[in-house]
């Protein structure tokens, strides 16, 4: 065999296309949104949608630059996630691939119709989740497993870059053979990681095949069984192998059951399992928790003596296996970020088999639930199985040593503030000049998501609470109903409004709620780095001229009582007009308006992007 | 360093171009059949927030993250962020390379009035007492640049800091790569046209021979 030239993995050129163009068996170095993006685009995905949240924002970027290489395929954000996850799933039951990637909390926002879309049976059809242990970057840490199992929809966790276009690649197989969702649940851990990934082949003749949208198939929950039988339980009865199939040819029944989607996983190569003869323990590393859990294997050298099952389908579980390990070990270790989500459904394998393995994992306190799971935490419940140290003692007491400084010594290091120039920052201030002025004490400030959220701390502490996206306005309104006899003020800014403020600020409007709305408009996504919205310079995801929606406007149209718009940088108009409106009963909206300063430095070609 | 591996880490504030230098020395290390992977860590949509990246190399890799206390190099843009970063991710006699000027933000300014952001501000802390909490966690080899002077004097502005704090951890010979090889992606792989002066950057840090 001629000797093979060793040719190494490049970058790809920043905008260049090179993610969505045929280099199969080419090796690149991508990072983990790109190989999401890639692995769509080798998919043949015809339809993406989604709404900026870190970490899976830059997927859409990546995308974007697919769509104008290949003008079949529509890439958009969209007004919310629900949004998205709609869009997306009407293009896969036209019998295209689709795609929405979203943040965590994004899937709180699609919970409705994620569970009833499942019911319906939808083929070729991948989400991507962002989940975010230790809350790194986001305002929580949940698990988003729960709520895929919640709408019974698998769950797949890739270990690597390479896995994480791969499998995103095989998700859209997997969804086509089982007629559900499926998952890619990507931690923030490996979301930002960069490693070499083998490209495969694009199948264009995918992307480009017909349209067909199936009319007779009845897209609807219930359907017109006979009575006694339920319509709207039908459905439902194909999750748990319920449903008598035979009667129902053409309808649900002819939908692939639970015990074939279980199948299906327990034959997949993915979740790996190396067995020595005599393991002196068990381990299960659930996907990004795999890289960290062979480092710590490596480094207490017992490689080969140790069962490790790689486990990629966290939901369902590969129960076969995972049965293997439990009869070879007498004790397993369970390693996977935030819940003992995997943790919970292996105890119930070795339950129902009567196994007398000691589970340890998150449930037993070896390791814990909050914050991201480390290196040296695996590697100190690993040892503790092996009856070891992982560290030595002295460098674990440096390491604590190290992190007291920061906690205790250099607490007053802020997080980050806004900008030197923010826009936002300025209207805050003339709000609370003003609001000082006029009421002292007697204002209750209810903020929302996003970069104004800074106005709760200090210096300007004029803000009292945020939650989720679009509710400041009607927690502002609830206070007012209450009988709060403050000034009430509610911020939003524009992608938010458009996210999910309007129906809030309609319900205020048509409830006769006595409050001030502050939006902040400034032209785009700010914080999850400066994305257009419908209300953005008139342009989309894929750089499109297209309508540009005025919130001034649409907020006239829902007849509020009192509406201007400002400049911040303009102190003067902003506070005169801001008294103004403070005095009307009702609702009244103020629109400070100016272009995010990084964006507008962007734009102007100051800074490199 | 552990079994023939080298962790490295940069770290300064976003907007300081961390990530540049990442994909220099990732291309760079890749080329010459390095085993090679990286992280950045959650980089903030704005201005001046702590950002840093994983680089490792090695035989046998499976997490391009540094663990906790194992990093053999650190790059700093910035003192306080050098100490952020080494007081978790420092090995004991790590080789820390610390660029002097600090940014004045993140709550802090040198006479402790406002920050960049106009906001109220804490007094900045003195290097002294930075490199003393270093060395109370075993990190006593820091050496200091002048990364922001040289970028200035050299290509007037402060841009080619990433470059010139590049040349510098790189003249301390613990960066397994070729002259040759990293300067060529300096050339070729950072944004058009600005490779001449770069590469001018770059080699002014490394004249500082650590
Ligand atoms: C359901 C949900 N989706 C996405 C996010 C991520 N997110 C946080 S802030 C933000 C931007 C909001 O933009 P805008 O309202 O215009 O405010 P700006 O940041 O520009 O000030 C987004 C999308 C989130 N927190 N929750
Ligand atoms: S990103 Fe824009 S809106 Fe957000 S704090 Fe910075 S300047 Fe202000």
């Amino acid at each position: 065999m001629p000797e093979e030239k060793y040719v190494p993995p490049t970058f790809l050129k920043w905008a260049s296309g090179d993610v969505a163009k045929d280099y199969p068996g080419k090796t690149f170095i991508i990072s983990c949104n790109e190989a999401l993006a890639r692995g769509a685009v080798e998919a043949g995905v015809r339809v993406v949608a989604a709404y900026p949240g870190s970490p899976l924002q830059y997927t859409i970027e990546s995308l974007a630059i697919a769509s104008s290489i290949y003008p079949s395929m529509h890439v958009e954000w969209s007004s919310n996630e629900k949004v998205a996850y709609d869009v997306t799933l009407g293009a896969a039951m036209a019998g295209m691939r689709a795609f929405t990637p979203m943040k965590q909390l994004g899937m709180n926002v699609v919970i409705d119709s994620l569970v009833q879309g499942a019911n319906l049976g939808p083929a070729g059809f991948v989400l991507a989740v962002g989940d975010d242990p230790g809350a790194l970057e986001t305002e929580n840490e949940m698990d988003t497993r729960y709520l895929a199992r919640y709408a019974e929809i698998p769950v797949l966790e890739p270990t690597s870059i390479q896995e994480v276009k791969d499998y995103t690649l095989m998700a859209f197989e997997l969804s086509e053979k089982i007629r559900l969702p499926v998952i890619v649940r990507i931690t923030t851990g490996l979301a930002y990681q960069r490693s070499p990934v083998v490209f495969g082949k694009i199948h264009h003749e995918i992307r480009e095949r017909d349209v067909s949208f199936d009319k007779n198939r009845r897209w609807i929950l219930g359907d017109a069984f006979p009575w006694p039988m339920k319509p709207f339980g039908a459905k439902h009865m194909r999750f748990h192998d319920e449903l008598p199939v035979k009667e129902w040819e053409g309808t649900v029944g002819s939908l692939p059951k639970a015990s074939f989607t279980k199948e299906v996983i327990e034959r997949l190569e993915w979740n790996e399992l190396i067995l020595p003869d005599r393991p002196v323990a068990g381990v299960i590393a659930v996907g990004e928790c795999y890289q960290d859990t062979m480092e710590a294997i490596r480094y207490l050298g017992v490689e080969s003596n140790v069962a490790i099952l790689k486990l990629v389908t966290s939901f369902p579980i590969p129960e076969n296996r995972v049965r293997e390990v439990l009869k070879k070990t007498g004790s397993v270790l369970v390693v996977e970020q935030i819940e003992p989500f995997v943790e919970a459904q292996v105890c119930a394998v070795a339950a129902n088999m009567n196994s007398h393995a000691k589970i340890l994992g998150k449930l037993t306190g070896d390791i814990p639930v909050c914050n991201e799971v480390t290196r040296n935490i695996i590697g100190k419940a690993l040892g503790k199985m092996l009856g070891r140290n992982f560290l030595p003692e002295e460098e674990e007491k440096r390491i604590e040593k190290g992190k007291d400084l920061l906690l205790k010594e250099l607490s007053f290091i802020s997080p980050p503030r806004f900008c030197p120039g923010c826009p936002e920052l300025a209207a805050g201030f003339a709000l609370k000049t003003v609001c000082n002025e006029l009421y002292g004490e007697e204002v209750t400030y209810i903020g929302d998501v996003g970069c104004y959220g800074m106005m709760t701390v200090p210096p300007l502490n004029a803000s009292y609470a945020n939650l989720s996206m679009g509710s400041g306005i009607s927690i502002a309104s609830g206070i007012y109903h209450a009988g709060s006899k403050d000034k009430i003020i509610a911020y939003i800014g524009d992608s938010t409004f458009f996210h999910s403020g309007m129906p809030a600020l309609v319900n205020a409007v048509y409830n006769k709620a006595n409050l001030l709305l502050y939006v902040l408009d400034n032209r785009t996504t700010g914080n999850t780095g400066h994305q257009p919205h419908p209300g953005a310079f008139g342009i989309t995801a894929t750089k499109q001229a297209t309508k540009m929606l005025d919130i001034e406007e649409i907020v006239k149209a829902f007849q509020v009582d009192f509406v201007k718009v400002v400049d911040p940088y303009d102190f003067e108009e902003t506070t005169t007009v801001l008294k103004k409106a403070l005095e009307v009963e009702g609702v009244s909206v103020v629109i400070a308006r100016r272009t995010c300063a990084l964006l507008a430095q962007r734009i102007m070609g100051l800074m490199e992007k | 360093m552990e079994d023939n591996h080298l962790n490295l880490m940069i770290a300064g504030l976003s907007g300081q171009g961390i990530i540049m230098v990442e994909r220099l020395l990732v291309m760079s290390l890749a080329q010459e059949g390095r085993n090679v992977l990286s992280a950045d860590v959650p980089p903030w949509t704005h201005r001046n927030a702590l950002t840093y990246c994983h680089i490792r190399m090695g035989e046998k890799l499976y997490s391009p993250r540094i663990p906790e206390g194992a990093a053999d190099i650190i790059i700093a843009f910035e003192p306080l962020v050098g100490l952020q970063v080494s007081a978790v991710y420092g090995k004991e006699d790590a080789l820390v390379i610390m660029n002097d000027y600090t940014v004045e933000t993140r709550g802090l300014s040198r006479d402790g009035s406002r920050d960049m952001s106009g906001l109220p501000a804490h007094k900045y802390p003195d290097i002294e007492g930075i490199l003393g909490h270093m060395a109370g966690l075993g990190i006593d080899k820091v050496r200091i640049v002048s990364g922001t002077d040289i970028s200035f004097k050299e290509t007037g502005s402060n841009r080619c800091l990433n470059m010139v704090m590049l040349g510098a951890a790189y003249s301390s010979r613990m960066i397994p790569v070729e002259v040759d090889t990293l300067e060529n992606h300096i050339l070729e792989n950072t944004p058009p046209g600005t490779g001449q002066t770069n590469l001018k950057a770059f080699r002014s840090g490394l004249k500082l021979a650590l």
